[in-house]
Parts: C-alpha cells; sequence; structure tokens
C-alpha cells in the first residue's frame, strides 16, 4: 500500500494540551468553591491595602477593612466580581495571577488567602468562554480580555501560546482612590453554569459559604455583597465567667513543607455556645482568618476516635476505649475553634481548593491531638450536664446561664484547661437506677391524660412517686 | 371528647367538613381534569394521603375515574380500621412513611400526586419533593399541602429538630420543650439551600411562612430539575416544571399548597392544551389564591345562586359586598349539602 501523505500541520492541533490543562483545573471544583477563591482574591487586596498602610492589622479591630467592598452579582447571561481592593499591579498580573505554574506573588501579605496561584485562572474558566479584567492601583493600570476559544487555538513558533495579553497598560500613574480596584466580568456562561445561575438554591449555596468562609473579614468591616443580598457580620461567641472557662491555648509550630520552612501560629478554643443547636455545634477551623471548616464533628477533627488509638489514651489520659464519641445531641452546646497563621499560605494545612483540612498536614496531626484533648474535657462537661438534667437538677446550667457570650476573636482569658465546676460528679449516676417498661399505648395515655404528665418519662415519675407516696411511708 | 386515646388528628374532625379545603379539593380535580391534553385523565394513577376519610379520593374517583389509586398511610397500627373505609376497590393502601412508600411504587405511570403533609415542613418532606421531580414522566402533576402557621408552633427537642410535634399536642408542652419556628427551620435545613437566606421573624409573620415554604418546595424542585436534565442529553427530552397551585387557605391552621406540572419540552403543546391560565384560581408565581369561603347560610346560598357570577349586588341578600364577592369567587365549589360524602 502507498504510504498516506502526511501534512504535519493536520496531525498536531495545538489545542489538546490546554483544553487538556483547563479541562483538569477546573474538574475538581465547585463552582461556589470556584467564586469563593475570587471573593479570597479581592480579600487579600485588601489585606495588603490595609496592612501596608501602617495599620498593623490587629485582631481587634472591627474597622480594619471599613470602606472596602467585593460585590459579585450573576444572572444568566453574566457574572461579575467589582471590588475596590486596591486592585492588581502590572507586575502582579504579568508575573504571578495570569502566568501558568506556581510562582511566588511578588509582594509578600500578611495572613494571605490567596495561594497556589490557580485559584483566579480556575475560577475563570469554570464560570464562562470570556473573561474581561480591569485593574487599577494607585500607580498602575491594564485591561485583559480573553475569548477562550481561540485563546486555545493560538500558537506561537509552532508550540502553543500561553500568555495572556495585557492591554492598556499604563504604569506611574497617580490613580484617584475612587478609580482603584478590580473588576472583573464573565460572559458566555458554561451551560451548567447558567443552570446553576438560574436557582435560588444556587444563591443560598454561595450564600452561605461566603458568609462562614469570611465571616472574620465581614465583622472587621468589609463589605460583601451578592446579588442583592449583604453578608451579615456573624460573630462566633463562647461562653466565659469565673466559674466556667474555655480552653484557650496558643502555640507557634516550626513547619516545613518541601522546601519551604517557617512558622505557624496556632490558636485553639474549646468551650460551650449559649444555643443547643446541633447544627452549630463542632469545631470551626480557619486559615489565616478564612474558615476552610464549618461546625465539623466527622473524625477529621477528632470525634469518634477510639482511646486506645496511636497511643492517644496513653498521651492524653483517655481511658483505653473511651476516646471521643461521636457527634450526638447531647453535644449540642460544644464549640471549638483553631486559627492557624502564617505569612506563608503554602505552610497552612488547607487542602488545594480551600474547601477543607488537608488531614495529613504534619502540622495539624499536631494540632489534632490538642483538639482532641479539648474535645475530651469539654465533652465530660456536658455529660455532667446531662446527668444533671436527667436529676432534674440544674446547677450546671445554671453556671451556662450565669456565663457572659464572649466573640472568639477578642476572647482573651488564657486557661490551658477547659474550666467548670464540679457540682454533681457523674459517678451519682450509681446511685440512681433506670426503670424501664413497657405497657398498652391506651392504657398509658389514659394515666397520661389522669396524672396530667407530658410525656412517659413524667408518667414514669409521678406513677412512681404515687406509690412512693402511699405505700412507702410506714 | 372521646375517652379513647388521641392517636392521630384525622380522629378529631371529619375533614370534608373543613369549608376551605372543600372548595380547594374541588379546584384541584379541575386542574387535574385539564391533564387530559396530554393524555385521558382516567390512565393517570393517582397518589395521595386518604387518611380514614379518602374525601379526595372518593371525590377524585367520582369525577375522573382514576383507575388506580395509592394511598400513603403511616398509622399501621389502625389497618383494620382503614382497610374498613376504603372506599373502592381500586386503592391500593400502601403503610409506611412517604419517605418508604414513595420510591417502591411505578412511575412510569403517568402520576398525579398530591401529598397532604398536615404537619409542618421538613426536610424529608423535600426528599419526597425531589424524588418525585426526579421520576415522574412528562405531564404529571404533583402537588403539597403544609401547615404554613407561625403562631402555633412547638417543636420538641428532645431528640433533634426532627421529633416535630404536631400543634394539637403543642399545648401540652411546656416553653423549655418549644422551638422558635426561625430556629426550627435553621437546625431542620442545616443542610439544605433551600431556605432563603436572611430569614428574620417578621419574614415568618402572617402569610410569610407559606412564602418561605412555596419558595423552598420550587427551589427543590428547580435544582432536581437541573440534576435530572444534566443526565439528559436531547434538548426536547429535558423537563421543565409549570407551577399550577399556590393556594392559601384557613379552616383552622394557615394552609398551604403548591405544587404543578413536569413535562418534557417536546409536550410543551400538551402543557399548553391544558391552558391553566384560563383557570382562576391557577398561579404561576409567587402570588397566591386565596381560598375564603364566606360564613354564609344555606339560604343565602340559594338566594344568591340565580345571581351568579356576575350580578351577585343585585340579590338583595342583606350580607356585606365583600362577603357577596368572595362568594361568587368559589360559589362554583361551595359546600352544599347535595355532597355529603357517605
Amino acid at each position: 500500500m502507498p504510504k498516506p501523505t502526511v501534512d504535519p500541520q493536520n496531525v498536531v492541533d495545538a489545542s489538546p494540551t490546554k483544553e487538556f490543562f483547563i479541562d483538569i483545573l477546573v474538574r475538581d471544583v465547585e463552582l461556589t468553591y470556584a467564586i469563593a477563591e475570587l471573593v479570597d482574591n479581592s480579600v487579600d487586596g485588601a489585606k495588603l491595602l490595609r496592612e501596608t498602610n501602617g495599620n498593623k492589622g490587629s485582631k481587634k479591630e472591627t474597622s480594619l477593612f471599613h470602606g472596602l467592598y467585593v460585590h459579585i452579582s450573576f444572572d444568566t447571561n453574566r457574572f461579575e466580581i467589582v471590588d475596590n481592593c486596591g486592585g492588581m499591579s502590572v507586575d502582579t498580573a504579568k508575573r504571578y495571577a495570569f502566568k501558568f505554574g506556581r510562582i511566588d506573588r511578588p509582594e509578600k501579605i500578611r495572613r494571605g488567602v490567596g495561594t497556589f496561584g490557580v485559584g483566579m485562572k480556575r475560577a475563570l474558566f469554570k464560570l464562562g468562554g470570556n473573561f474581561e479584567i480591569e485593574s487599577t492601583t494607585k500607580n498602575s493600570s491594564f485591561s485583559l480580555e480573553l475569548d477562550v476559544e481561540q485563546w486555545k487555538k493560538k500558537k506561537e513558533n509552532d508550540s502553543e501560546d500561553w500568555h495572556f495579553p495585557l492591554s492598556r497598560v499604563s504604569e506611574n500613574d497617580r490613580n484617584a482612590a475612587n478609580q482603584i480596584g478590580t473588576t472583573i466580568e464573565v460572559t458566555q456562561l458554561h451551560n451548567p453554569v447558567k443552570e446553576e445561575f438560574s436557582l435560588k438554591s444556587f444563591k443560598n449555596r454561595l450564600v452561605v459559604l461566603i458568609q462562614d468562609q469570611q465571616s472574620i473579614n465581614v465583622a472587621q468591616g468589609l463589605e460583601i455583597k451578592i446579588n442583592d443580598h449583604y453578608l451579615d457580620p456573624v460573630d462566633y461567641r463562647i461562653l466565659l465567667s469565673k466559674r466556667l472557662k474555655p480552653f484557650l491555648r496558643e502555640k507557634s509550630h516550626q513547619v516545613t513543607v518541601g522546601k519551604r520552612k517557617g512558622r505557624v501560629k496556632v490558636r485553639i478554643i474549646a468551650g460551650v455556645g449559649r444555643a443547643s443547636k446541633l447544627s452549630q455545634a463542632g469545631w470551626y477551623i480557619y486559615c489565616n482568618g478564612r474558615m476552610v471548616l464549618r461546625a465539623d464533628k466527622s473524625s477529621v477533627t477528632g470525634w469518634g476516635v477510639k482511646g486506645a488509638e496511636k497511643g492517644l489514651s496513653a498521651q492524653f489520659s483517655i481511658p483505653k476505649g473511651q476516646g471521643t464519641p461521636s457527634a450526638h445531641n447531647q453535644f449540642a452546646h460544644f464549640r471549638g475553634f483553631v486559627f492557624f497563621e502564617s505569612d506563608d499560605t503554602t505552610l497552612l494545612p488547607w487542602n488545594t481548593a480551600k474547601s477543607g483540612i488537608d488531614p495529613e498536614a504534619p502540622v495539624y496531626q499536631t494540632v489534632k491531638l490538642e483538639m482532641i484533648a479539648a474535645l475530651r474535657e469539654v465533652i465530660d462537661f456536658l455529660n455532667r450536664l446531662d446527668a444533671e438534667k436527667d436529676r432534674r437538677e440544674y446547677a450546671l446550667q445554671e453556671v451556662m446561664d450565669d456565663a457572659d457570650e464572649v466573640d472568639i476573636v477578642s476572647l482573651k482569658s488564657k486557661s490551658a484547661h477547659f474550666t467548670a465546676p464540679e457540682t454533681g460528679s457523674t459517678d451519682t449516676d450509681d446511685r440512681m437506677v433506670k426503670i424501664l417498661y413497657h405497657k398498652p399505648a391506651e392504657e398509658f395515655e389514659l394515666v397520661k391524660r389522669l396524672s396530667k404528665a407530658r410525656s412517659a418519662k413524667q408518667v414514669g415519675e409521678v406513677t412512681f412517686e404515687y406509690y412512693l407516696n402511699s405505700e412507702g411511708q410506714s | 371528647m372521646t375517652t379513647k386515646p388521641i392517636t392521630s388528628s384525622f380522629e378529631k374532625f371529619h375533614y370534608g367538613l373543613r369549608p376551605a379545603k372543600n372548595v380547594e379539593r374541588k379546584m384541584m380535580a379541575d386542574a387535574f381534569r385539564k391533564l387530559s391534553a396530554f393524555r385521558p385523565i382516567s390512565r393517570y394513577q393517582y397518589v395521595g394521603m386518604g387518611s380514614l376519610y379518602f374525601s379526595d379520593f372518593i371525590l377524585f374517583h367520582r369525577l375522573l375515574n382514576f383507575r388506580k389509586m395509592v394511598s400513603i398511610e403511616s398509622q399501621k397500627k389502625d389497618e383494620k380500621r382503614i382497610r374498613f373505609n376504603q372506599p373502592f376497590g381500586c386503592i391500593n393502601i400502601e403503610f409506611g412513611f412517604t419517605t418508604e412508600v414513595l420510591p417502591r411504587l411505578n412511575w412510569q405511570t403517568p402520576s398525579v400526586v398530591w401529598l397532604d403533609y398536615d404537619g409542618k415542613i421538613e426536610a424529608t418532606c423535600l426528599d419526597d419533593v425531589s424524588l418525585l421531580t426526579q421520576n415522574v414522566s412528562s405531564g404529571s402533576l404533583i402537588s403539597f399541602s403544609f401547615n404554613v402557621d407561625s403562631e402555633k408552633v412547638r417543636f420538641n427537642q428532645t431528640g433533634s429538630a426532627k421529633n416535630l410535634v404536631k400543634d394539637d399536642d403543642a399545648s401540652e408542652l411546656s416553653s423549655d420543650e418549644s422551638m422558635d419556628l426561625l430556629d426550627y427551620l435553621e437546625e431542620e435545613f442545616a443542610d439544605s439551600s433551600m431556605l432563603p437566606v436572611g430569614l428574620t421573624h417578621p419574614k415568618l409573620n402572617g402569610w410569610g411562612f407559606a412564602k418561605v415554604t412555596r419558595e423552598m418546595v420550587d427551589s427543590q424542585v428547580r435544582e432536581t430539575l437541573v440534576r435530572r436534565n444534566s443526565g439528559i442529553a436531547k434538548s426536547e427530552d429535558k423537563f421543565f416544571y409549570e407551577q399550577v397551585f399556590n393556594f392559601h387557605y384557613q379552616d383552622g391552621a394557615k394552609m398551604l399548597t403548591v405544587g404543578g406540572v413536569i413535562y418534557q419540552a417536546k409536550d410543551l403543546e400538551h402543557l399548553n392544551q391544558c391552558s391553566y391560565n384560563d383557570l382562576y384560581f391557577a398561579r404561576s408565581g409567587e402570588n397566591s389564591f386565596k381560598i375564603t369561603p364566606p360564613l354564609i347560610t344555606f339560604r343565602e346560598v340559594r338566594a344568591l345562586d340565580p345571581f351568579m357570577p356576575d350580578n351577585g349586588s343585585k340579590s338583595k341578600v342583606p350580607i356585606s359586598d365583600e362577603m357577596i364577592e368572595r362568594y361568587a369567587e368559589i360559589y362554583r365549589y361551595f359546600p352544599n349539602f347535595t355532597e355529603a360524602e357517605i
């Protein structure tokens, strides 16, 4: 057979690599998390702006970000995020934001949250086929418009051209304060994105996610708006009094990840909250002020761990076989908070999508042991509280009622252990006997009505006391 | 009151005597009949919760001739009595909770579904909404009724929020066993994105809770359709939802009925032929139709009818114009003696 003639131009299409790259990039990230990355970028801008302006970003500061905003709006045709958080310098755009592969960000942002250098690109590719960016800083500005389909096809010297073309670049300017900021608009939305954007439930999901993630920044004055909804400043609170003190430990860890070394500051708070709500109970974990886990009650944060595992029992005097229980309603008052802070974001124990903890991160494994110890202390108290209720006593409940609710960010009182009164120690349970028996429902309802009892338990107690009073006196 | 233990709400009063509910049922029958634009209505199966009285089953079977009817009944212990009260042989009673029964029914058959929950919206209700939206065939109608009274809320807090206590028993609970409605919703739907963001107590007042409940059902239907359609390649095969019912009514507690037609793009013409726009009580969006039958005597009814529908004010019946207007709005469906459901 004759050898077919091959035109090399027809064999190598430049687009598959980019196509493949984009596919990998966007595949594993949920749309809400992709958008959240854009908010993180704005927050980094805000931090850079305010912290280099002489403000050291004190934790107590409630107006650190006053006057700064991030506005997100979307419908089935377009997505837009507009902020006035300092803008992106031309240098950052060229060397970092639109560069592929991991390159260090030129500016060092104290406690930044934009990491891995992929967040923005991932979000843009995930959203649509055309995007337009305009950014203005104090002294530079640029725009960038990209048609993704055309970009995929673009080649230079027979190899793929990965550049994002900046236009209208202007440097060494003096831009007015009200011009400073970044606007990103995405059009030609992908069909699945359009469909999500048409759902009210999608907006609910996005609001709840960003509300959680950015709660500390919103509490510090950053205005975040999603369509017409302004996020509320939610501050998480914990009970504090002379007799009831949360577990609070702060420690700086030396951390090594690959070739990178640095310090990670860790602050652990564990105690009880006023509301008995299971949906709010659990661990809240923050990396540089950005929440990555909310009200977690899984084994990732030390729930349901067997005492005998990994020598925990020896280290933290957890009785063998006891460990920590799985979360259930009895522990609905539990609140735990862990803050990881580092100037090098790659040392923080979050996963690449920043949607959770990397449980394998060494610093997290160390901290987790302390979390388990803290959890154990609070759970012992909650068990006592529960036992007390069974005896119809309210001493511990009163201790909780008398305590103040304190904002966890400004919590100062240091106590390396959770402290609470011992009133009604658990071993009094030994002197109580539980009675369990079955009766026909019809008879039960009759007795319940006659005795005016409200529950089966009360029926049992009332009838027992009735017998005790009439027969037990002699 | 009987000395027999009170076990379930249907023994407290006869549902058939609730006038607004009675009117609603007949309006729904009219709306169901319009589904014949898709196929003869008698070929549909009806899935409902017949309770002990089967009021909806009796009415719909008589008017629409459903041949296959399924009643979901959770009170297994009353089985003998419920079977005794079963009005027609074509009714199949399935015992269990809706979340258990719905998955085992055959949804290839075009269906008219009315889940009259009687209680407040719970997370499992949205599971039902989702299951139906995911499975019913084109031209099916799904509808749901909820108690949306925000004033009488008591929730048992001993277990999870799921141990919801029916209003009827609420008075027996002390205040520390009760739970605020907003707290309940936030706790019950903490893992769901159907609860609207930014809810406040004022937004739940009056008929506010009805609006929130409707929005949650609507959001669940639409989200489930996006998931269902993501597995469908041809655009003509994709599914859509057209709301038909958004009733507000109140015999005792405030109630909401929300529902509509699930159809495929290729059947849009059939849906248009149903002409739900022509039904004056049909509602495709947030605005509700309020069913408020006036409390008037049958003597007044007989005097008003000759002037219906347009000239009620000329009837000289000594009741207010407002009551006459309310009567005119529902006179065709007004409960009367000839409808004794025996």
